[in-house]
């Protein structure tokens, strides 16, 4: 943006040098740096617009160049910072510094036409230009003043061998190779040092494509002058193909300049851009193309937050705009709010089937116009959306008719988990529960419930006949201060694994969807195994030992999980087992796990105090210790005082349980735990709020 | 609690600064005198019931209403955190313990909820464009734990 600040100082000196000196003894300075941002040259005199490719978003920096023509060809000189191009006016090659006025550059054997295709090597302080005929060709002039080649004009290739239908071309940030899109859509690559074009394939758009571009990534914006649309093209690729990016400025005379060794977002400067904040297979972050919207005053909801780039799932956005009243009920309308600040476009997508990806016929909303409202409304959700969770995108803008993915110069994302039910089934959430281990079992430990704490929620899906057709989970590793290595796993007691088709169950990690089933063979009982190794899916803090347990040990890392069962067969619901239902820990296969076992492994597991174990627990490891498990009785994984390895903690839906700091008692950090046990849960059954806490004692994130 | 005795510990007199003889407070302190064992320090002195699950948790029954219209159907959420700003429910459909359809016939449920949970709210919504809700509320403390929601 510091262009635009620098306009009004410009236009003022303008005015002064103007009255006072030629443009062609103007001698201004160089860009202070490398920007990020695209320069647009554009119209029958030219005027020069700074564009945002990540966002499509421009703005004029100067409307007076002191020409009274086009300027074309140009490009970025990363050897000196300056603008070059070809200026109508003077017939050759002009030069643009930090006042934006064109300064005219004589050359030797100059070809005596105008040239509108032009850009500045990275690897030699060189200007190319070029024009198609047998007349012209390629050309370059050096730029460098030190060199014997100054400013004269050197074909390299006439205009018939290179017979090219472009409009502009773009250097590579570092194999040299010039790239340019024609007007059919085919990609070439052009050696030059020889003028030689090797074609890469068609692209899949067509056009008049007056602005080419690079990124320090290698990746090839090309923007069409019709409408403005700007294509990424990855150049790398086998078969290049070009994807919507971004929704630009459209002009009938275009021409892009850019420093090819500058990211697409400068993240020295504050941020201006909005993401939405599903997984990255959806086109999220920018590196996938993600949607994103520049900052703008119209968003969804009531506020809105820019980022560098996307807080990818698990992390998150605070989205306010969009409210699913329903669930959305596949086959059937379902009801949403909608609240917008400012006029424009909604557009929404789902993904019916759950691959992963937004199509362009998975819509939700197409092209409502809203304009400042608060609305409640109905959509229609296809029948063939897979019943549990799925992601939504809602995008708002001015611009209509938007696709799932790119940039666009105004307006908000919101990425959405939501709920997708058969219209007349119903869903019943569980509480949620904080599942606390000490994984020292047998042995005795010492009560900090910090060795593994895992957040699970879980929901049915109920037919019409109240029968549970599907359960899915939702957790996350809350913490981790084991120093032994655990699996996670839950059991459904009573449920049999043939009741299951491990094809149909769909897990994911940390949203991404995973390849191995969750669905554990071999077993008596249905269970689902997260996963063998939950350190695997951290990484602890440097300088520190466990996994937010320890103060001063703040860790951005994340595991969540998801895993959706669905039943063959119904289960009727006074049949199916209960929440928390039987979640456990167990021991990674050939790692250490105290001293009583060499390598247990997945024989071991702990429990929740009276859960019975899997049918692959090593029964001879019961008694050990100080175990006191008396299966005869189902009395399972309890001292011989009664204390458990393993408690569930149910806090109220708005807040979070907070587990002690390493090596705290957990009687130390909730005083209350004490009467609660001592009554078998009579009193202070609330023991696990935060208003009974010794908040000192509790692991704050940080 | 274990509060068993309560002794009148003292009682004094402030006399307001510049007033007379009536503006004469007395406050009287009562202190609770707690015979209680002191508090453990260590999990591992604690002695419980080997049936105790170490897990707490409670329980509603809902009835459904039957829906009130044969044309419009109508939407049900049960929900445990929300707020009321401007008159207005704001309800954080993610508490929510029941989303279901309203059908001809009454519908039962049990629920299951945090101790930590005390209020509850039932918005019923007709699905069409511009829809209001209904809502009905339950607070357990006030009402127990069998909830009847009427018919909007």
């Amino acid at each position: 943006m510091f262009y635009s600040k620098r306009c009004p100082c410009y236009f003022l000196s303008l005015l002064c040098i103007s009255l006072i000196i030629f443009h062609s003894t103007s001698d201004a300075a160089p860009f202070e740096s490398c920007p990020s941002k695209a320069f647009l040259m554009q119209n029958e005199v030219a005027e020069l617009y700074g564009v945002n490719l990540a966002t499509g978003q421009y703005s004029l920096i100067a409307a007076n160049l002191g020409t009274t023509n086009k300027i074309n060809g140009v490009g970025f000189n990363y050897h000196d910072n300056y603008i070059y191009g070809w200026g109508y006016e003077w017939g050759t090659i002009v030069r643009i510094g930090d006042d934006f006025q064109a300064t005219e550059l004589p050359i030797q054997d100059n070809p005596g036409a105008n040239f509108y295709v032009g850009d500045v090597s990275v690897n030699e302080n060189t200007y190319y230009f070029y024009r198609k005929g047998a007349t012209y060709g390629l050309y370059k002039a050096s730029l460098d003043d030190q060199s014997s080649e100054y400013l004269k004009a050197i074909k390299i290739v006439d205009g018939s061998t290179l017979s090219l239908t472009i409009y502009d071309f773009a250097f590579h940030p570092t194999n040299n190779f010039l790239y340019t899109v024609n007007n059919v859509g085919q990609l070439y690559k052009i050696n030059a040092d020889t003028g030689t074009a090797t074609p890469l394939g068609d692209v899949g758009q067509t056009g008049t494509f007056g602005a080419v571009y690079f990124d320090v990534e290698g990746k090839l914006y090309i923007s069409r002058n019709d409408d403005g649309h700007v294509f990424i093209i990855d150049v790398a690729e086998p078969s290049p193909q070009a994807a919507l990016y971004a929704y630009g400025p459209s002009a009938s005379q275009n021409d892009g300049a850019r420093c090819a060794i500058a990211p697409v977002i400068d993240e020295s400067q504050p941020p201006t851009t909005d993401y939405g904040d599903a997984p990255d297979s959806y086109g999220t972050t920018l590196y996938s193309n993600g949607a994103r919207h520049n900052s703008s005053d119209i968003y969804l909801g009531t506020s809105i937050s820019m980022e560098h780039n996307a807080n990818v799932y698990p992390k998150e956005d605070q989205d306010d705009g969009i409210t699913f009243v329903t669930p959305l009920l596949s086959g059937s309308n379902s009801l949403i709010q909608v609240q917008t600040t400012g006029a424009g476009y909604l557009n929404m997508w789902g993904d019916w089937n759950k691959d992963g990806e937004f199509s362009q016929d998975e819509k939700l909303v197409t092209d409502r116009y809203m304009d400042n409202s608060n609305e409640s409304f109905l959509v229609n959700t296809p029948i063939s959306a897979i019943n549990g969770f799925t992601w939504v995108r809602a995008r708002f803008s001015t611009t209509p008719s938007l696709i799932a993915t790119g940039g666009v110069s105004d307006g908000e994302v919101e990425d959405y988990r939501v709920l997708v039910i058969n219209a007349g089934n119903s869903q019943i959430q569980d509480p949620p529960y904080y599942i606390a281990f000490e994984d020292s079992w047998p042995e005795q430990d010492d009560y900090d419930m910090n060795d593994v704490v895992i957040l699970q929620n879980s929901s049915l899906l109920l037919t019409e006949s109240y029968q549970v057709k599907q359960i899915e989970f939702q957790g996350e590793l809350k913490a981790l201060g084991a120093s032994y290595r655990n699996g996670f796993a839950i059991q459904l007691d009573n449920v049999l694994p043939s009741n299951v088709d491990p094809q149909l169950v769909h897990f994911e990690i940390n949203g991404v969807s995973q390849s191995i089933s969750a669905i554990e063979t071999g077993t008596q009982y249905l269970v689902i195994k997260i996963t063998d190794d939950l350190s695997e899916h951290i990484q602890i803090t440097p300088g520190c030992t466990y996994y937010k347990t320890e103060i001063g040990c703040g860790n951005s890392s994340q595991m969540t999980f998801n895993v959706t069962v669905p039943f063959i067969t119904p289960i009727a619901l006074e049949q199916f087992p209960q929440p928390p239902y039987n979640p456990f820990i167990f021991a990674k296969d050939a790692t250490y796990h105290g001293d009583l076992f060499f390598q247990p492994g997945r024989g071991l597991e702990i429990h929740l105090k009276n859960k019975i174990p899997t049918s692959k627990v090593e029964p001879s490891y019961f008694g050990l210790g100080v175990d006191d498990t008396q299966v005869e009785t189902d009395h399972y994984y309890q001292t011989a005082n009664g204390l458990p390895w393993a408690l569930a903690i149910n806090p109220a839906s708005n807040e979070e349980w907070k587990h002690p700091i390493e090596r705290i008692d957990i009687i130390q950090a909730y005083p209350n735990f004490q009467s609660f046990v001592e009554t078998d849960g009579n009193e202070e059954s609330d023991w696990f709020s935060q208003s009974n806490a010794n908040s000192s004692k509790l692991y704050q994130d940080n | 609690m274990k509060t068993q005795l309560v002794i009148l510990l003292f009682t004094f007199i402030l006399v307001a600064c510049g007033g007379d003889d009536s503006s004469q407070q007395t406050v009287e302190k009562q202190v609770a005198i707690d015979d209680s064992p002191p508090p453990l320090t260590n999990t591992s002195e604690l002695v419980s019931n080997n049936d105790f699950s170490f897990t707490s948790s409670a329980t509603i029954k809902v009835t459904l209403p039957v829906t009130p219209s044969s044309t419009i159907g109508y939407f049900i959420n049960i929900c445990a955190d929300f707020s009321n700003e401007n008159g207005i429910d704001k309800v954080n459909y993610d508490s929510c313990k029941l989303r279901a359809s309203l059908t001809p016939n009454e519908q039962n449920f049990t629920l299951r909820l945090s101790n930590a949970e005390t209020i509850l709210i039932a918005q019923i919504w007709p699905l069409q464009d511009g829809a209001k809700p209904i809502s009905q509320y339950f607070t357990i403390q006030e009402t127990g734990n069998i909830w009847r929601i009427t018919q909007p």
